[in-house]
């Protein structure tokens, strides 16, 4: 398990917030809200309420139940925080997280355009759904693909945490296989790489998450690093793949 | 610029362009669009037009807002959706003036210039979007001296390679668009560079260095390319 989260190349902020705990089997990512005061602030707390609430979930095995109530923790944390403080109003976050059971399952919520991709074999696959508008444009078919959806609707969600009274988030299950590679990452990171450099990164480095993490966040910024760029990288694998086996 | 169509019973009462980022609808005096109907809430429903894309919100109405016949809370407005209020039809036009043309334009641009952003503080113009590498002046290559394998050569051309024996050494080679790098992956030896062992830093790789991976070594030299 490794975890890096970077500013970029232009943005003068980190509204980014990771956190991952391999002991417990989590990882979690928000991605604080740019254009609103106090993204930073909104992604902090977020992760902290919701890290607070699996916590003491854990005596017994997560359930689906655990992490929609986390959510609604986290939730209600930014917002009554957002209203407090007019500094902070409409402050809101994206939430992505990943719970790793000992019995194989994965469990995933989310709520924004932060995702969880899985590499199986060759397969990348995302995991989560974004709530986006592009993404929801693109669901009613009037745009053939997120990105030539336009510019000015780029990040633009329709959920996030923290932005009103209560929030709904999606939550996933599957099942865990031995070799599986699991980011969770910002859009910052999903803005600068098209899916097929995601997938070539995770499984030449599946053995090195903290490698494969860094590069990561090094390609996204070679590329423009417009945004902040975060990633939690968790890794069953023990080798990457090989581009040239030597001897 | 997208526009409404006002009817009622299947009269046209009135035609308005959504200048407004928000237009608002309701029977209070204050809203944009104001229909004095009991059956219309004070504030019944939303716009949020940005560009040429529009999104109505229902205010919590109390006989609720319809588009093409269903109950919507949140919609994306789509060219001839009919919005239904009361006994109020409001059509919506997304239109094809000279603004959507202008737009379009704009947005072809951004396709020809890539993953459709267009980012001034890149150092160079990309061909992103597909997953070829970022463009480096020079590509890399890599001759195998020793081993089994000597004499061949590989190309460095996608975004990183990695070389060596799994479960002993591994290193990865990772193209940047201001050159080339080694870095140790995993295994309790690090790579050799021109006889010097690395630290677990990257190492920028110059034309013509030798480099040790797994008892083999193998020598990296960069081509110009058209």
């Amino acid at each position: 398990m490794a975890m890096l989260s970077h500013v970029g190349r232009v943005r003068a902020r980190n509204e980014d917030f990771v956190f991952c705990d391999e002991a417990l089997g989590i990882a979690v990512l928000a991605d604080g809200m740019g254009g609103h005061a106090g993204g930073n602030v909104a992604a902090r707390l977020a992760v902290d309420a919701w890290v607070g609430r699996i916590r003491k979930c854990l005596v017994e095995p997560l359930g689906e139940r655990d992490l929609r109530v986390a959510v609604a923790d986290a939730n209600r944390v930014v917002f009554a925080a957002a209203c407090a403080d007019p500094a902070l109003r409409r402050m809101g976050t994206t939430l992505v997280a990943a719970c790793f059971r000992r019995d194989d399952t994965l469990l995933t919520c989310n709520v924004g355009d932060s995702r969880l991709y899985r590499l199986r074999g060759d397969v990348l696959s995302c995991l989560t759904r974004d709530h986006s508008v592009l993404r929801a444009q693109c669901d009613a078919g009037m745009i053939e693909s997120e990105s030539n959806g336009p510019l000015a609707l780029r990040g633009l969600l329709t959920r996030a945490v923290g932005v009103a009274a209560c929030v709904v988030a999606d939550v996933t299950i599957s099942s865990l296989q031995p070799g599986d590679v699991y980011l969770l990452c910002s859009d910052g990171l999903t803005e600068m790489l098209p899916d097929a450099d995601i997938a070539h990164v995770l499984g030449a480095l599946g053995g090195n998450p903290r490698l494969a993490a860094e590069h990561l966040v090094d390609l996204a910024n070679d590329r423009g690093g417009v945004d902040n760029v975060s990633v939690v990288i968790v890794s069953s694998n023990r080798f990457g793949r090989l581009g040239a086996e030597l001897g | 610029m997208p526009r409404l169509i006002l009817s009622m019973d299947g009269l046209v009462l009135k035609e308005m362009v959504l200048e407004k980022e928000r237009t608002t609808i309701g029977r209070k005096p204050h809203n944009d669009i104001q229909i004095d109907n009991l059956a219309i809430s004070g504030d019944h429903a939303a716009i949020v037009t940005i560009l040429n894309d529009a999104f109505l919100e229902d205010m919590n109405s109390t006989n609720g807002t319809y588009v093409n016949g269903q109950p919507v809370k949140k919609h994306v407005l789509q060219d001839n959706d009919v919005i239904e209020l009361g006994k109020y039809r409001l059509k919506f036009i997304a239109d094809s003036s000279a603004v959507a043309s202008e737009q379009d334009e704009a947005m072809s641009f951004a396709q020809t210039s890539g993953t459709g952003d267009d980012f001034p503080a890149t150092p160079e113009p990309q061909a992103a979007g597909s997953s070829s590498v970022p463009p480096a002046a020079a590509l890399g290559m890599i001759q195998i001296l020793s081993g089994t394998h000597a004499g061949r050569t590989l190309e460095l051309s996608k975004s990183l390679t990695t070389l060596g024996k799994p479960g002993f050494q591994v290193a990865v080679i990772t193209r940047r668009p201001h050159g080339y790098f080694i870095t140790h992956v995993e295994g309790t030896i690090f790579p050799v560079v021109n006889g010097r062992s690395l630290d677990a830093q990257a190492h920028r790789l110059n034309d013509h260095d030798i480099i040790e991976i797994a008892g083999v070594k193998m020598e990296f030299f960069s081509q110009m390319v058209a």
